[in-house]
């Protein structure tokens, strides 16, 4: 690997949690970019929201609790997770239902988070 | 693969060592891996086993080294959170010895 | 001759052990399976377009995050439409302590686990999976 060059990089996940490995893979890939020492930005759009929602539990699933991978990230100094009142209000959700603390940006804020990346990664 | 024999019971070992079935751990099987490796666990080997098992059962996975430190640094201090101190006890890699050890999967992004 | 169905669900296999004409004891209701959530598919709008009164909405999934929805559940009860979450996918999602949906509250909805999706499978003439 060549030497660390530090970037901004922005992880967009837009799909719910137990229905397929994306939320798994998608974590995964944020954590071992943070662990690089990567610049990143977590934004959780459309159903991706429903993967920081309060009281999971799909132990009678194959499907492996990815809610609580999420708490690990203030661990892993990932804290710029955010999301748009727009997804929080099609699904009648406020940020009570959520696990972890998640900013909500405006639609502005929106377009200069993505103008600020040299890379987007979707999951 | 590789088997061990711990208190009569067959216990497998996938190729780097990990534990086949995770539910197959108890303290008797970590000693017995960990002689299996050339480790005799002391006292300071098992407040990091205990620490790494209550990371996995909270945050569903294996810490890589840079969060292990970090974790051990919290709960610890500074005097054992450092990789000299993780590395004099789990020798070569620590966060995936002492997984192995614990009995957890192998470390996420430990690339 | 007992003929013997197998249903494959979440990797296990269920025995659906009844005889088979017992498939066709009501013919005319639909049950119609709803597996994705409606802010990410259109499926449960078409699904409506279709549904009549007399039959049956299966929600599994992501389609139990339909549960979030209070709009799209009044227009089903109001349609008289019955409705039913299959329980490891509610549980699986947090879902459950959505009071939305509590048969107290609302008796044309129901809970059921794998044992009940089959029964209904069983009790319907026929049944569409909305993917």
């Amino acid at each position: 690997m060549s030497t660390t060059e530090t970037k901004n990089l922005l992880f967009v996940f837009d799909k719910a949690p137990h229905s397929s490995p994306a939320a798994k893979e998608g974590l995964d890939a944020l954590l071992t970019a943070s662990a690089f020492g990567q610049n990143v930005t977590l934004l959780l759009i459309g159903d991706g929201i429903y993967q920081i929602m309060t009281n999971q539990d799909p132990s009678l699933l194959p499907s492996k609790n990815t809610a609580a991978i999420f708490q690990a990230l203030d661990m892993y100094g990932i804290e710029k997770i955010v999301t748009l009142q727009s997804t929080l209000d099609e699904r009648n959700l406020t940020t009570a239902d959520l696990t972890i603390e998640c900013g909500i940006i405006s639609n502005d804020e929106i377009a200069d988070l993505y103008s600020a990346q040299q890379q987007i990664l979707s999951f | 693969m590789r088997e061990l024999t711990v208190e009569g019971r067959s216990i497998t070992l996938d190729k780097e060592g990990y534990l086949t079935r995770l539910s197959d751990w108890s303290e008797n099987v970590a000693i017995a891996i960990a002689n299996n490796e050339g480790i005799d666990l002391t006292e300071e080997h098992w407040e990091i086993l205990n620490l790494l098992r209550k990371f996995h059962a909270q945050f569903e996975h294996a810490p890589a080294m840079r969060i292990l430190v970090k974790a051990v640094k919290k709960q610890f201090g500074e005097a054992k959170g450092n990789s000299i101190y993780l590395m004099s006890l789990f020798p070569d890699s620590p966060a995936k010895r002492a997984a192995r050890i614990a009995g957890l999967p192998r470390p996420t992004n430990c690339l | 001759m007992k003929l013997r169905i197998y249903i494959l669900l979440n990797n296990k296999y269920y025995l659906f052990n009844e005889p088979f004409y017992e498939l066709f004891s009501d013919p005319t209701m639909t049950l119609h399976i709803i597996t994705r959530s409606d802010t990410h598919s259109q499926s449960i709008h078409n699904c409506l377009s279709v549904a009549n009164s007399s039959d049956a909405l299966l929600f599994i999934e992501d389609g139990t995050y339909c549960q979030r929805n209070p709009t799209l559940l009044q227009k089903i009860n109001e349609r008289g439409i019955k409705t039913y979450w299959l329980q490891p996918d509610l549980t699986a999602r947090g879902l459950t302590s959505n009071t939305n949906c509590n048969p107290n509250c609302n008796p044309n909805c129901n809970v059921v686990d794998y044992s009940g999706f089959v029964a209904l499978t069983e009790k319907h003439s026929a049944s569409q999976t909305w993917g």
